[in-house]
């Protein structure tokens, strides 16, 4: 029993799971105006997930993982880097890359790559809080995919990463000093990032964030939309397939970025708190697994895949409730896309091999 | 160790830095919670009513127009579907919807572009009248394909259906949209858009016709394609208008009078005051008025030579010529200032004051009596008679007997005409009235000026000796007044009538008819002045000639029906309105008594 690997923590499980079936249930109802096209291939890219989550949790070596990790980063990176060359445009940037009859987004996959590095990075140094000295490493991971997906343009990403690795880094233990500068850094990149990194839609989403009202048609359509359809929901919810807003087509990206519109519409206050007291427990189960990891490296990765699902989630709600701008991220179990189903189940799958392999070696 | 630290796990420092961590985790849910309690609760009522006010459409249903029959049930006016093509103005080129409007109508993307130009006026909501009234094999693909676009829609109304566009055209009258004022006047019937009675029948019955519009509220998705209906409408459809019209007579008392440029001709039922046919020459095209009348056709119609616009029997004003002259016989008898038997010599012309006044048998009658005063219809009499009564109490009878105020038909404008008194002139002209105007009316010339419909009902009433008004809608029992005339001198007269027709000598011959008896009287009025009229050199000679009269009523002996033709420049009413008349009565009777 000590040197074997077990088959993951079973409460993670069943967060997990409990959240693909809402989720998938929310895309079958998310798809109707389109006969259920998105929520097929959902289906198919959580059967894939599965696949990859077990395999993962079952098979791989965080530690392994973690040796590799600089590898992994840059090619990463690479693959950042050709978007430029090789990528296909959508919606006024380039995030993808097709692959044969595959289309992924590099930016997902570098943003799980750039966290193991970071926890990789961490997981060297022994535990004392650190000096300034030492945040110059976790920059060097973390700028230049940051910087790569900003050109795309791709903000929700970018700024998702950069929040995510802080709060990875901020975990490891910092001085108040430390911390002042990390502030610092913060506030003065949000600032240059205003003045010569946004685009002007991309500044106009800022300020439609603050007052949506202002443009109703306009770049706040989507916002105001979604504020309409989830307040319609009251607390229990018009029921699902009966979401007057979604299903009449008002929502725009409702299958994608707007699905939990959808089903707060739906299932009302109940089932929106349901979902996010069932995202706070998954939360505290990635945590947990930090916790009873063999050695820090493991604490680190379960700590930069619980950051890495918490910033998604907190952006995309804030989007979807309409206090945050409109920069398009994933929700985690409820927005169609491949790329972001399977990085998904990669980062819950190192997490579960973390918790696999708590009693080895 | 591999190089990795392990010496923090599962210690107390990292649980409380872990719980931490959480905290920091969490927190922004919590928020996240707040604002969902804060939109799905608080604000729920506010949003979801906006929410669901975006969703919802109001759409006017209107309420079918109701039709009009003849007496026997006979629709002359009914509905038919119209088809009305409306775009959005947004339309682009790589739209199926110009891709289907290039198949169907030919029309190329600047064709369609055009049209908008053109139709811009015609614009309601985010949408535009493109084309009106397409044809059904046109409007059918656009329908079939009516859920699959989003730009165009092919909407269905009604028009109106004549079974005979021209027959009966002034009093069944037309419908156009409501103008602004219809809209002031009827602010609860009539809203923007709706098509009202603009003249006519339609005008007149519109409270029945209309009936009265509903809205229906719809649920539409994001690109405005109906989802479901959330309240149905219940619009009220219009009732039906049954008219006293028959339309067999009317079909025929038309083509009478199709023969002449202008003219008109009535027959009604003296009993009930029901008009049993009535028309103007030239009729309106209604054809042109099924649903909206362009202002082209309209100036044309404003224009023509021969006005086709006014409705003659009750709008076209005409000295009655000597379809009056039972008037004035009638009061000289009644007030006593002649006998039947007294008579009066005719030489062909007779001096008033210091003017010579004609006979229009300048041979002159010789010895004319009542009876064959109107039988040769001398004036010399007349002017006799006239001057015994004086123009007051001419007045009074030929008021007493309907001339000089309206019909009371249910019509939007009637003519009143005109029966001077003695103090006409003076409020008009400043100058005394002379016994010359007296001489003048006498003879149904001078001042006098009536409606062909007041001659008609003249003619009733000395048929009956009963005044009635005049109604176009079937049962409608109309004011009648009984004449305080006596019955003596009204047989005198009917006797008069039937010589007319009927003996040797008589002015109206040609009135004489096989199978019913008519009893009536010629009339030839003299056209005054034509110096208000921008006359063209061939046409000078035609405005020229008299208007021809002929007024009777019939079966002579039990009297039903009266009826008048007044052919305008149509010369001597003996000849040329006479036959119109007793065709018309033949006719009647014909139809009447076959149903």
């Amino acid at each position: 029993m000590r040197n074997e690997s077990n088959w993951g923590s079973k409460r993670l499980h069943i967060v997990a799971f409990l959240l693909l079936a809402i989720g998938l249930v929310n895309q079958y109802s998310a798809s109707a105006t389109s006969s259920h096209f998105s929520f097929y291939r959902q289906l198919v890219f959580s059967g894939v997930g599965i696949a990859i989550y077990v395999f993962i949790l079952r098979y791989a070596n965080y530690r392994l993982l973690g040796r590799l990790a600089w590898i992994f980063w840059g090619l990463g990176l690479l693959a950042l880097a050709l978007v430029p060359l090789i990528g296909v445009s959508a919606g006024g940037s380039q995030r993808w890359i097709s692959l044969g009859a595959f289309r992924f987004q590099p930016s997902e996959i570098a943003k799980m790559t750039t966290l193991l590095a970071i926890a990789a990075a961490a997981g060297k140094r022994d535990q004392r809080s650190l000096r300034f000295t030492d945040l110059f490493t976790p920059l060097i991971i973390v700028g230049p995919p940051c910087l790569l997906i900003l050109l795309q343009p791709d903000l929700g990403t970018a700024g998702s990463l950069g929040i995510a690795a802080l709060l990875t880094v901020l975990f490891t233990g910092v001085k108040p000093k430390v911390a002042v500068l990390l502030l610092a850094i913060s506030i003065s990149g949000t600032v240059a990032a205003w003045n010569f990194g946004l685009k002007p839609y991309q500044k106009s989403r800022v300020i439609t964030a603050l007052n949506p009202e202002k443009s109703a048609s306009g770049s706040g359509y989507q916002a105001v939309q979604s504020k309409l359809s989830i307040a319609s929901g009251g607390l229990t919810g018009s029921g699902p397939m009966q979401g007057y807003q979604s299903q009449g087509d008002y929502l725009p990206e409702q299958h994608t970025d707007f699905a939990f519109s959808v089903w707060a519409e739906e299932w009302g206050l109940i089932g929106s708190l349901v979902v996010v007291l069932l995202f706070g427990w998954l939360l505290i189960e990635m945590t947990e697994i930090a916790y009873v990891a063999k050695e820090s490296l493991g604490t680190y990765i379960a700590i930069a895949s619980a950051s890495y699902v918490a910033v998604a989630l907190w952006i995309n709600l804030f989007m979807v409730l309409a206090m945050f701008p409109t920069v398009g991220l994933a929700l985690p179990f409820f927005t169609y896309g491949g790329t972001h189903t399977i990085t998904l189940a990669l980062t819950l799958g190192i997490t579960q091999n973390v918790f696999a392999r708590k009693n080895l070696f | 160790m591999e190089g990795w630290q392990r010496n923090w796990a599962k210690s107390s420092a990292l649980r409380s830095r872990i719980v931490a961590f959480r905290l920091v985790l969490c927190i922004p849910l919590l928020f996240i919670c707040y604002r969902l309690y804060d939109l799905q609760i608080l604000q729920h009522t506010e949003l979801s009513e906006r929410a669901s006010n975006q969703r919802q459409r109001v759409r006017k249903v209107s309420a079918l127009r109701g039709e009009i029959h003849d007496q026997t049930g006979r629709p002359l006016v009914q509905n038919a579907p119209l088809f009305q093509l409306w775009a959005e103005p947004t339309l682009t080129s790589s739209d199926i919807e110009v891709e289907l409007l290039q198949n169907v109508f030919g029309y190329s993307t600047e064709d369609v572009r055009n049209l908008f130009y053109r139709n811009k006026a015609r614009r309601v909501g985010t949408k535009t009248l493109l084309i009106d009234n397409v044809p059904y094999e046109k409007a059918a693909p656009i329908l079939a394909r009516q859920d699959k676009l989003a730009h165009i829609e092919m909407q269905t109304t009604f028009q109106r259906d004549y079974l005979d566009p021209a027959a009966a055209s002034h009093i069944l009258g037309y419908i156009g949209e409501a103008n602004s004022r219809d809209l002031e006047e009827n602010p609860l019937r009539y809203s923007s858009g709706d098509r009202v009675g603009k003249q006519g029948i339609e005008k007149v019955f519109d409270r029945e016709l209309f009936g009265a519009n509903d809205y229906e509220i719809i649920r539409v998705d994001a690109a405005g394609f109906k989802i479901e209906t959330l309240q149905e409408a219940n619009p009220v459809h219009g009732s039906t208008v049954t008219l006293s019209i028959n339309y067999e007579i009317q079909k025929h008392l038309f083509e009478q009078l199709s023969e002449h440029r202008a003219a008109s001709a009535m027959v009604f039922d003296i009993q009930t005051g029901e008009v049993l046919a009535v028309a103007s020459y030239p009729p309106l095209p209604l054809d042109e008025f099924r649903y909206r009348i362009e202002s082209k056709t309209w100036q044309g119609l404003n224009q023509h030579p021969d006005r086709p616009l006014i409705n003659r029997p009750f709008l076209g004003i005409y000295p009655p010529g000597s379809t009056y002259k039972p008037v004035v016989l009638l009061a000289a008898l009644q007030e006593g200032l002649t006998t039947p038997g007294e008579t009066v010599t005719c030489t062909g012309s007779k001096r008033i004051g210091n003017r010579r006044f004609r006979c229009w048998n300048r041979y002159g009658h010789g010895k004319v009596d009542a009876i064959r005063s109107l039988k040769v219809s001398c004036d010399i009499y007349y002017y006799e008679m006239g001057l015994r009564l004086g123009v007051d109490a001419i007045a009074r009878y030929a008021k007493l007997l309907g001339l000089g105020r309206e019909t009371g038909v249910e019509l939007v404008h009637e003519g009143r005409g005109l029966i001077p008194t003695s103090q006409y002139t003076q409020t008009k002209f400043g100058q005394p009235w002379q016994p010359g105007d007296t001489a003048a009316i006498s003879i149904g010339q001078g001042f006098n000026l009536t409606t062909p419909a007041q001659v008609a009902r003249l003619y009733g009433s000395l048929a009956n000796g009963v005044v009635t008004d005049l109604t176009l809608k079937k049962n409608n029992q109309p004011k009648r007044a009984k004449l305080p005339i006596d019955e003596e001198h009204l047989q005198l007269v009917r006797n008069a009538l039937y010589s007319v027709v009927h003996e040797a000598g008589g002015t109206g011959g040609r009135a004489r008819d096989r199978t019913i008896e008519i009893s009536g009287k010629t009339g030839t009025s003299q056209v005054v002045s034509n110096q208000d009229l921008d006359l063209s050199v061939e046409d000078t000679e035609y405005n020229k000639r008299d208007h021809a009269w002929f007024a009777a009523f019939a079966p002579s002996k039990n009297p039903r029906w009266a009826a008048v033709a007044l052919v305008e420049h149509g010369g001597h009413g003996g000849s040329t309105a006479a036959p119109i008349v007793r065709s018309i009565l033949h006719t009647t009777q014909k139809v009447l008594n076959a149903q």
